[in-house]
């Protein structure tokens, strides 16, 4: 009987606890062709992964990073925590405030974290422009850019823009820290790489669908006008459900930006600003 | 050798914990980890003689690219985060809770590496790993030497040992099942190739219900079966074919061959006939020959360079006269039987799913 190619593994490692069966496996060794070929390969794997410099990673590996990472925070929603402090009976002034005694200019309201992703969330006001607004901070751009920021108490919610900043114009002088605010990750998101299109022809239309491994699925519509160029958006599935409900999306080229809370059977129209940019798509359920 | 390395494979392991713990967090760290290990392992396939396959038109990022699909997959939150990696090492009982022996964690991502990437490219055409080219390189050699038989049964190659007296021609060929179980127990009682193969045919002679030789292609399946069960690394999921899975390919093949022999008959080698490049015996003997061919092909999805088929079939003919008269009607005949073949193949709903031909 041969030992399994862990055991010969661990033997090879000296991880084998059992002296016995390390002198067996040992002596197997000298003899087994079946065997020795593992031992080889095991070996070989080794001084491969260690006596070798480790190359760079390509730049195509690091924009898969970034997808497998959009992907595996997709359609999360975070709870996020109240920063509690010392200072919660005032106002906690940021480092740029301005001298004590004058009306800061910018004053956290209140701060929420959350673990896993590690995100904070102020709350901020500005008092010259007498708005509030939130900012999420977090690791990656991605995490916090594009991403919707809910209040289910008052079921509101908010999308941030590529800072990971939203308004609160209209909440105003409301009791922030009493609400469960929570970060909802993107049901889905569609990229669309720069687009093709020939800049003699005016009139020009083309249609392509769009699926992801989860089952949404949305048809697009590219229209070259006179006046200019724009896409219809058309959300068929999501989840595999063609009968979704209603639907935030948000369709973002650059720095612009168009968000529609829609139902089944509407049609998103977005005219491209900048053909020369790629386009993504975010369904939030 | 582990003590060897002991200072980078605490330093690799701990990535493993903490993106185990904070995946998120860790995601860019563990990334790169498996990026180079799985890029290695792919480096150790291919110095062991395996040739992969080919993505995109650059050969020198060819190990890039395909290290960057397999990671897509292995890297992937269809049902949760990353959850291929977080059911295995939860299946595994490794949790970033617990206080575990960090080589253990290090061993256990170093199996799910190796055997997620050797899953993967058995799923990719053209891909033969180096266990298999070596198993049937191995069996070949031992099989063209001394002690045991060739014969030619219904156009397919058949070993018996040369020292066998009864023939037992008028009973079965022993079924696949019963074979694979002999090829099983010898291997487990053996240590050498030429003895395991010796053992496979004695056990065989024992058997009095069936013949006392096994066509070749079923030999070399079942020994790439077992080995792979017993040799290969297993991350846990399945890593190749079930008996299932490999009992209906060999159905589909068997209903494939006439069809293609078939249609190649009356396609192709009529047609070089008519022109008289060969004989009408000579067509008959390629078509045995591309019979033999697309069994091997078939089974296991890899198969010899072309002219040994043919000299199976030839063999009192030399390289020059094949190279002069023959290669050109010869391969013109097995490409188009090639491509006939993967038609039918692909197009036989009893194996969709399990091989991609």
């Amino acid at each position: 009987m041969h030992p399994s190619r862990s055991e010969i593994e661990m033997y090879l490692a000296g991880r084998l606890d059992d002296d016995k069966k390390g002198f067996e496996i040992a002596e197997h060794l000298k003899e087994c062709e079946f065997c020795g070929e593992i031992a080889e390969e095991f070996k070989q794997y080794l001084d491969l992964l260690y006596e070798e410099e480790e190359s760079e990673m390509p730049l195509r590996a690091y924009q898969q990073v970034r997808t497998l990472h959009i992907r595996a925070l997709e359609r999360m929603s975070i709870p996020l925590k109240l920063i509690k402090s010392a200072y919660d009976e005032e106002v906690a002034y940021l480092a740029a405030d301005g001298s004590e005694g004058e009306t800061p200019e910018i004053v956290n309201l209140a701060t929420f974290f959350s673990d896993h992703p590690e995100l904070i969330l102020k709350i901020m006001r500005n008092n010259r422009e007498n708005h509030d607004y939130v900012e999420l901070i977090g690791d990656e751009p991605f995490q916090v850019a594009n991403v919707m920021i809910r209040i289910p108490e008052i079921d509101r919610d908010l999308i941030t823009d590529s800072n990971g900043v939203a308004s609160l114009t209209d909440l105003k002088d409301t009791h922030y820290d009493q609400f469960s605010w929570e970060i909802k990750m993107p049901d889905a998101v569609f990229h669309l790489e720069q687009l093709e299109y020939d800049p003699d022809k005016t009139e020009y239309s083309k249609e392509l669908e769009l699926e992801t491994d989860h089952g949404d699925k949305i048809r697009i519509r590219f229209e070259g006008k006179t006046e200019g160029k724009q896409i219809t958006v058309n959300i068929l599935q999501l989840e595999g459900e063609s009968d979704f409900g209603e639907l935030k999306v948000l369709i973002s080229q650059a720095d612009f930006r168009f968000i529609k809370t829609i139902s089944r059977k509407d049609i998103l129209v977005f005219n491209l600003a900048d053909p020369e940019a790629g386009i993504e798509i975010r369904l939030f359920k | 050798m582990g003590i060897r390395y002991q200072d980078r494979i605490n330093h690799d392991a701990g990535i493993i914990v903490e993106f185990l713990k904070s995946p998120h967090k860790h995601f860019m760290q563990f990334y790169k980890l498996c990026f180079h290990y799985t890029k290695k392992h792919l480096c150790s396939l291919k110095r062991r003689g395996a040739v992969l396959p080919k993505i995109g038109s650059n050969p020198e990022t060819n190990l890039d690219d395909i290290t960057n699909d397999i990671l897509g997959i292995l890297l992937s939150s269809a049902r949760a985060p990353y959850n291929i990696v977080f059911d295995y090492f939860t299946k595994h009982g490794i949790s970033p809770e617990k206080n575990q022996d960090g080589f253990l964690i290090y061993h256990r991502f170093t199996i799910l590496i190796r055997g997620f990437a050797n899953r993967e490219l058995y799923k990719i055409r053209g891909y033969e790993n180096p266990q298999t080219r070596k198993i049937k390189r191995r069996f070949k050699d031992i099989l063209k030497g001394p002690g045991y038989h060739e014969s030619i049964i219904g156009g397919r190659e058949f070993f018996t040992l040369e020292a066998t007296g009864n023939l037992r021609q008028d009973k079965p060929v022993i079924p696949y099942e019963k074979l694979l179980q002999i090829v099983e127990n010898t291997y487990h009682e053996n240590i050498s190739y030429v003895k395991w193969c010796l053992k496979i045919f004695e056990a065989i002679d024992k058997c009095g219900e069936y013949q006392n030789g096994i066509f070749r292609h079923e030999l070399l399946q079942a020994a790439i079966e077992i080995s792979s069960k017993h040799m290969e690394i297993n991350f846990g999921e399945r890593d190749n074919l079930s008996s299932i899975e490999l009992a209906l390919i060999r159905q589909a093949v068997e209903r494939a061959i006439p069809k293609t022999l078939d249609w190649v008959s009356e396609n192709v080698s009529r047609g070089f006939v008519e022109k008289e490049r060969i004989t009408k015996e000579e067509s008959e003997l390629f078509l045995k020959a591309i019979e033999l061919y697309l069994w091997d092909f078939g089974c296991d999805g890899s198969h010899d360079k072309y002219p040994r088929y043919y000299f199976v079939l030839f063999p009192d003919k030399d390289q020059n006269f094949y190279l002069k008269n023959h290669k050109y009607p010869f391969e013109t005949m097995i490409n188009s039987a090639r491509d006939y073949f993967i038609d039918l193949l692909r197009n036989d709903s009893t194996i969709n799913g399990i091989r991609d031909y």
